[in-house]
């Protein structure tokens, strides 16, 4: 899986830039995330809208990326598709996660635009 | 109304390509968009169950027929693998969210999104059986 880094200050956004996290793609993409979260920033956004179908195995990958950042860095997502959101809410995964809609609105929640 | 018929290996990079097969298949094609995500999510979770479980992550051969007919999509899925711990009924749901599971969610989620799911042991191979509500939207 393919991540890009992009830091606004406090905050950086990790973008998934592939359609699938699914149990092929799992592993590796826990392996990118823990290279692409490494840093200060207190606040971490997955960007996951350009992923369009994401199975129980690359929702085990997202929640140990959760696990992964020590506090007070948390992990937020943003531009949950509909079908990634499904999995979220059926699993109610949703209730220990804060998601933006897109990016540029979890930018907003910190003070800065894009 | 339709018939297909697909057979893997079940390793997680041949059940990508055997869903993106589906996905293009003319069953899928004439559902709508959300009862299609989730038949692809159903079989996703039970394929994946078939590598991991019924086949150690060691590979094996399993069998997918999807059949539309009017009481909606019927998927079965068989494998000839180890027999699965609970013969009867599927395991119980993933730990709460509160406890951040890493794992668990698949059978939760097939139980979600299907009705009649049905898992029984036959002449050494296992059979998973299963339909597709039609009003998928509304439920998932």
């Amino acid at each position: 899986m393919q991540l890009s880094i992009s830091d606004h200050d406090t905050c950086r956004i990790i973008t998934a830039d592939e359609p699938r996290l699914d149990a092929a793609a799992a592993i590796q993409f826990k392996e990118s995330f823990r290279q692409a979260c490494a840093g200060e920033t207190p606040r971490v956004v997955l960007d996951l809208s350009a992923v369009e179908f994401l199975d129980s195995s690359g929702l085990g990958a997202v929640v140990s990326c959760l696990k992964l950042l020590e506090p007070p860095r948390r992990l937020e997502l943003a531009g949950l598709t509909q079908p990634v959101a499904r999995v979220f809410r059926l699993t109610r995964m949703d209730t220990i996660f804060t998601i933006h809609p897109n990016a540029a609105e979890a930018l907003a929640g910190c003070g800065h635009g894009v | 109304m339709g018939f297909e018929r697909h057979m893997l290996r079940a390793d997680p990079l041949a059940v990508r390509h055997t869903l993106q097969a589906i996905e293009q298949g003319p069953i899928l094609q004439a559902m709508p968009a959300d009862s299609r995500d989730c038949t692809l999510l159903v079989l996703a979770e039970v394929l994946n169950n078939v590598a991991e479980h019924a086949y150690c992550g060691q590979g094996g051969p399993v069998g997918v027929v999807l059949r539309h007919d009017r009481r909606g999509l019927c998927g079965r899925v068989v494998d000839w693998g180890a027999a699965p711990p609970w013969p009867d009924a599927p395991p119980p749901r993933a730990a709460e969210p509160e406890t951040l599971p890493q794992g668990g969610f698949g059978w939760g989620l097939i139980r979600d999104l299907t009705q009649n799911l049905r898992l029984r042991r036959r002449r050494g191979c296992t059979i998973l059986s299963f339909h597709m509500p039609d009003n998928q939207g509304a439920a998932g």
